[in-house]
């Protein structure tokens, strides 16, 4: 059995492990959420990245590349000058060579400063014209002499000049450009590193919380592991499990509640890999445990259940869980059941409730119907407490203190009786309960001297609804309480009218049924003193009957209950005397006036039929009691039931159970009848 | 295909100690041999001098400096190489002599650890003795078809790289319209 108290230390584990479950989905959508943000985040950073790489290369090239062209044009620019500068000495009568020397070199840079740029630029062009120019210039019109040098060295100086300030616009242009290339490289530059930047934080805040969640779910798993290896705890505990003790458990028993049970239950109907060992369910709902609380108090009631439920952790398995579902309802679960072990928990518990339980100072006898119902295709734990359910029904329309094994055709009887009891429920409230009158014939005189008062259920649909049917669901449900009073209310005020109107009929006595239900509920002398003050029917012309099987449920209320009934003047009958065990001294105990012998007795073969009838008949007499014969339905019965010297007899032969109108014409006819019987 | 394993022609002990790298350059086609090798005195120019080396030299023709004109600095050995130059951006030939057989015969003394290179220009770079000493650097000549080189075109002299070496791949170190080589 599942212990519901755990010890301090596994509560510690225990209750560490309950987020696993709790917090599964939110950490999946956390961790979705992560692992989005992440690559989303990486393939922004790395796309800024490998543009800026591209376009710092690029750069890198490009300014390289400008900064070559920018130094080349500068120099080219340089080289001018001095070409400039050499012309100016060749004129004041320097050497000749010296500027065919530096018209070289500037040649040679202009050359190698072109080919800087690609053929088709704007830039090539012009460094090519320039080119030209130097070559198509008649330098050696300068070793010349005269005004013919003259002119020359002057048109060479303006054509240098001219080099000069085209290559510095070129030089210009160049140097912006450098300037912005290296301006736009840097920028690029910054914003990778920037980029990186964000990439690093983020991928060290990815991992912090990945690590925070690797770590969560290793823990779990690791506690889950021990857990498992500790006491087959699994996935089934939860928060609330252990947190919250109180919510889970039933505070009167320390059991499990129906709620923890409805989770062990489905925890082990998880898991059903091998079909031939699931779970069972054993329902155990005490029998008459509503007499003990109506009679013996609620403290009695809660001693009683504390005491069962003792009983029932005895009983059970250390793998098995009991609970309390609520009132005088317990469930078992059998994990792993071979189709043995949950039968086996039952036998137990039926032989460990026969031993008496104190209760208030008092012994009590009490047992339980048990409905087992193993796992067989249900979807839920709901359904398998409910197929259980119904098999418990089951065992106590059987005649209770027994199990019975959940089967598919119980559902539907269980089905049809809710229906019926439901119906029943409305059939009260809209007063379809009808009175019918079976005669009982004095069998000294011949005639009817009293009526059986029975209530019929006459259904919308399919008409008379069987006794036998609705009066266990009446009893069941508590409904018989409504329905026996208001019989009791019809049947006095209908005989004592008859008694009244009907010739021959004045000293007819009425017999309504009593059931232990009536009786234990307290309110019925009330109800009974009523019915016979506005009815106006004398006390003595009314028997109530009540079973034997009242006795099963002696309490002292029924007791007192029937002492103040037979103060009343009120007589009693023992209905369907022999059919269960007998006690003559209850017989005597409760003063019972009279004795209705079972029709079991009838039903018997000829000889021992009229043995047996005639022994209970003189046992009748020997106590003084009017032996009533029931159920009799054929001439021969009715010649034994004469012959054992029984008072009087009722059943099919003499008359059926009739409606009001059909009883009064019966009576009626056989008042009529009577004096011509008599004469 | 020659495999140079630095002191081929290096005069200074030190170079044979500590093999300078292996590189594998092509040194072209001999047009003319050597006439012109160590220890031999190198005549005074009679033409205008196309390049001039000072500094620390041991073999000078002018004053401590060895003034050269074209047909001396040609006897050192004239080879046609086929290589790519870097700011034509195209593959060029040229003619000339190999500056580690220069150095030779002007005698770079053994305290000596680079070559001052200065252009008509002033444009001026370093190279170490032990790049020059390692093979594949070239003072052009001519061009390709034997023409001697404008100075529009870089000439009168200038320092190619043979492909494939090391020292080439810095196009600033293809220095043109050479003036001196100051060996310091």
């Amino acid at each position: 059995m599942r212990m519901f108290r755990r010890r301090r230390s596994e509560d510690a584990f225990a209750t560490d492990l309950v987020p696993v479950y709790e917090a599964r989905q939110w950490q999946k959508v956390v961790q979705a959420v992560l692992v989005l943000v992440m690559v989303s985040a990486t393939i922004g950073v790395l796309g800024i990245v490998v543009r800026n790489s591209v376009l710092l290369g690029r750069m890198t090239a490009e300014v390289s590349d400008a900064q070559q062209r920018t130094t080349n044009l500068h120099q080219l620019q340089f080289s001018a000058i001095q070409l400039r500068l050499t012309l100016i000495e060749l004129d004041a009568g320097g050497d000749p060579d010296a500027v065919t020397i530096r018209r070289g070199l500037l040649g040679r840079l202009a050359t190698v400063v072109r080919l800087l740029f690609p053929a088709s630029s704007s830039q090539a062009r012009q460094l090519q014209e320039i080119q030209t120019e130097l070559d198509r210039f008649p330098w050696h019109r300068l070793e010349g002499k005269g005004h013919d040098r003259t002119v020359a060295l002057s048109a060479a100086k303006v054509l240098v000049a001219q080099v000069e300030v085209r290559v510095k616009a070129i030089y210009d242009v160049q140097e912006k450009f450098f300037y912005d290339a290296t301006r736009e490289s840097l920028e690029a530059k910054r914003s990778s590193e920037n980029a990186l930047v964000v990439l690093v934080s983020l991928v060290v805040v990815m991992a912090v919380s990945w690590l925070i969640l690797l770590r969560r779910r290793a823990r779990n798993r690791l506690v889950l592991a021990y857990a498992a290896l500790l006491s087959e705890v699994s996935e089934r505990r939860t928060l609330q499990d252990q947190l919250s003790h109180q919510a889970f458990h039933d505070a009167l028993t320390g059991l499990p509640n129906r709620a923890m049970f409805l989770q062990e239950l489905t925890a082990t109907m998880r898991p059903a890999a091998d079909p031939a060992s699931g779970p069972s369910v054993v329902l155990v709902d005490l029998d008459g445990f509503k007499n003990v609380n109506d009679t013996l108090g609620h403290a009695a009631g809660d001693d009683l259940l504390r005491q069962i439920a003792d009983r029932l952790r005895e009983c059970v398995r250390a793998e098995d869980t009991v609970a309390r579902l609520g009132g005088d309802e317990f469930a078992i679960v059998v994990p792993a059941d071979t189709g043995h072990e949950a039968l086996a928990v039952s036998r137990r518990l039926i032989d460990a409730l026969m031993s008496p339980i104190t209760v208030a100072g008092q012994e009590i006898s009490i047992s339980a119907s048990i409905g087992i119902a193993r796992l067989d295709g249900q979807d839920t734990a709901d359904d398998l407490l409910s197929d259980a359910d119904i098999a418990m029904y089951a065992a106590k329309k059987a005649g209770k203190d027994r199990y019975e094994v959940f089967r598919h055709d119980m559902r539907d009887q269980t089905l049809q009786r809710v229906r019926l009891e439901q119906q029943l429920g409305r059939a009260v409230a809209n007063r379809e309960i009808e009175v019918f009158y079976q005669p009982i014939v004095d069998l000294s005189a011949d005639r009817v001297t009293a009526v059986e008062a029975l209530a019929r259920w006459r259904h919308p649909e399919d008409e008379l609804v069987s006794p036998a049917v609705f009066i266990p669901i009446a009893e069941d449900s508590g409904l018989i309480r409504e329905i026996g009073s208001d019989v009791l209310r019809q049947a006095c005020v209908t005989v004592q009218q008859w008694r009244q109107t009907v010739p021959g009929s004045k000293d007819l006595s009425v017999t309504v049924n009593v059931s232990a239900r009536q009786l234990l509920s307290g309110t019925f002398s009330g109800h009974l003193f009523d019915a016979l003050r506005d009815s106006g029917l004398p006390p003595t012309s009314l028997t109530l009957e009540i079973t034997e099987s009242l006795m099963l449920e002696e309490s002292d209320t029924v007791v007192a209950e029937l002492a103040r009934i037979k103060s009343l003047g009120v007589r009693l009958a023992m209905d369907d005397f022999g059919a269960g065990y007998s006690s003559i001294a209850l017989l005597l105990r409760l003063q019972v006036d009279v004795l209705k012998i079972d029709k079991t007795f009838l039903d018997l073969d000829n000889r021992e039929q009229g043995t047996l009838i005639r022994a209970v008949t003189e046992l009748g007499h020997t106590l003084g009691l009017t032996v009533v014969a029931e159920g009799v339905e054929t001439t021969e019965q009715l010649a034994h039931v004469r012959a054992a010297q029984c008072d009087a007899a009722q059943g099919f032969l003499l008359a059926r159970p009739m409606p009001e109108a059909a009883t009064r014409r019966h009576l009626e006819v056989a008042a009529q009848l009577l004096p011509a019987a008599n004469t | 295909m020659i495999a140079f394993a630095g002191a081929c022609s290096g005069s200074s002990t030190d170079e044979a100690a500590a093999p300078a790298p292996t590189v594998t350059v092509s040194t072209g086609k001999i047009i003319s041999p050597a006439s012109l090798t160590i220890g031999q005195a190198v005549p005074a120019p009679k033409e205008k001098p196309i390049l001039t080396l000072t500094g620390k030299i041991s073999t000078g023709n002018q004053k401590g400096a060895l003034v050269l004109d074209r047909p001396t600095l040609e006897r050192l050995g004239v080879r046609q190489v086929r290589l790519y130059e870097p700011w034509i951006k195209e593959n060029m030939e040229f003619r000339g002599v190999l500056l580690q057989d220069l150095i030779a015969v002007a005698g770079v003394k053994s305290d000596a650890v680079k070559l001052h290179i200065v252009a008509l220009d002033d444009y001026a770079v370093d190279f170490s003795l032990a790049e020059v000493r390692a093979g594949g650097i070239m003072v052009a000549t001519r061009a390709g078809d034997g023409s001697t080189i404008p100075i529009d075109k870089g000439g009168p002299t200038r320092i190619v790289f043979m492909d494939g070496v090391k020292a080439g791949v810095n196009p600033d170190q293809w220095v043109w319209s050479l003036k001196t080589i100051d060996v310091v």
